[in-house]
């Protein structure tokens, strides 16, 4: 067992904090749910960190992601 | 086997799809309020790995360019490769043997494929594992439709005719696209299995 970061979201279910990416001055934080492995979801914090916020767009989502990606990448070759 | 790889495509997509919907929210925030918790090491492992298969079927198209343009990704796949493959058979050094057998007759060709299957749920994965480890053999290069092709058609249930088939069947054009989706797919699952 190790301990990890775990937040609730606006539908009452609780995540766990995967990673966190920073990209262009914002900071992504990677989650799954604790309850059901199947689910996870990229969110992103407010500036002053007070808040976790949705993500505007697709590109958005997709943006985060390929970042998620290329640390991998990274961290693996 | 077609059937399979169908089911498993589905599977990611509808992942993509869930977490898309969960993420992207326009206008939502909740406070930021963290407590700690223990967590299997496992289940961590399977929550990267979800957010690692999500990336090679969104950000493929994205990060392939990047892949082409960096040669450590290509280097360690094929240090892959040879911890996979070579160390566990004597494929090389009895490939005239290997060449000489009756296609679906030769053991140690099976055996290098039972392996690979072993380790490797994608099918996609243990073709391009199977095909490129065993095409650094220029005899083999010459003899791959008679002899593995069809070891591998026995061994999958599959009808594949040459590599340029097994692509259009599966949906890709080059064999660059096989071998970046592989390269993504073996970080998925490197990620995973906690490596």
């Amino acid at each position: 067992m190790v301990e990890a970061e775990v937040v609730p979201l606006e539908n009452g279910k609780k995540y766990m904090i995967l990673d966190t990416i920073e990209i262009d001055g914002i900071k992504y934080i990677y989650l799954s749910q604790i309850e059901n492995d199947q689910e996870f979801c990229i969110r992103k914090l407010s500036l002053d960190e007070l808040d976790i916020l949705g993500l505007d767009s697709e590109e958005e989502y997709n943006k985060a992601l390929k970042a998620y990606a290329e640390k991998e990448k990274s961290a693996i070759s | 086997m077609n059937s399979k790889i169908t089911d498993f495509e589905e599977y990611k997509k509808k992942l993509v799809k869930s977490s898309k919907k969960t993420s992207i929210k326009p206008g939502c925030k909740v406070s930021n309020i963290r407590e700690k918790m223990q967590i299997s090491k496992t289940k961590i492992a399977l929550g990267l790995g979800l957010v690692g298969m999500c990336t090679s079927i969104i950000v493929s198209p994205i990060v392939a360019k990047k892949i082409k343009q960096n040669n450590a990704l290509n280097t360690s796949l094929d240090e892959y490769q040879e911890d996979i493959v070579v160390p566990n058979t004597t494929f090389f050094i009895n490939h005239n043997e290997v060449i000489n057998h009756t296609a679906g007759h030769n053991h140690k060709e099976k055996e290098i494929l039972e392996q690979l299957k072993e380790k490797h749920e994608n099918h996609l994965v243990t073709f391009y594992l199977f095909y490129q480890s065993l095409m650094k053999d220029e005899q083999c290069r010459n003899h791959y439709k008679q002899v593995w092709m069809q070891v591998y058609n026995n061994v999958n249930n599959t009808d594949y005719t040459s590599l340029e088939d097994f692509l259009e069947k599966n949906n890709f054009g080059t064999y660059d696209e096989l071998r970046e989706y592989v390269a993504l797919e073996l970080q998925a699952e490197n990620i995973r299995e906690g490596r």
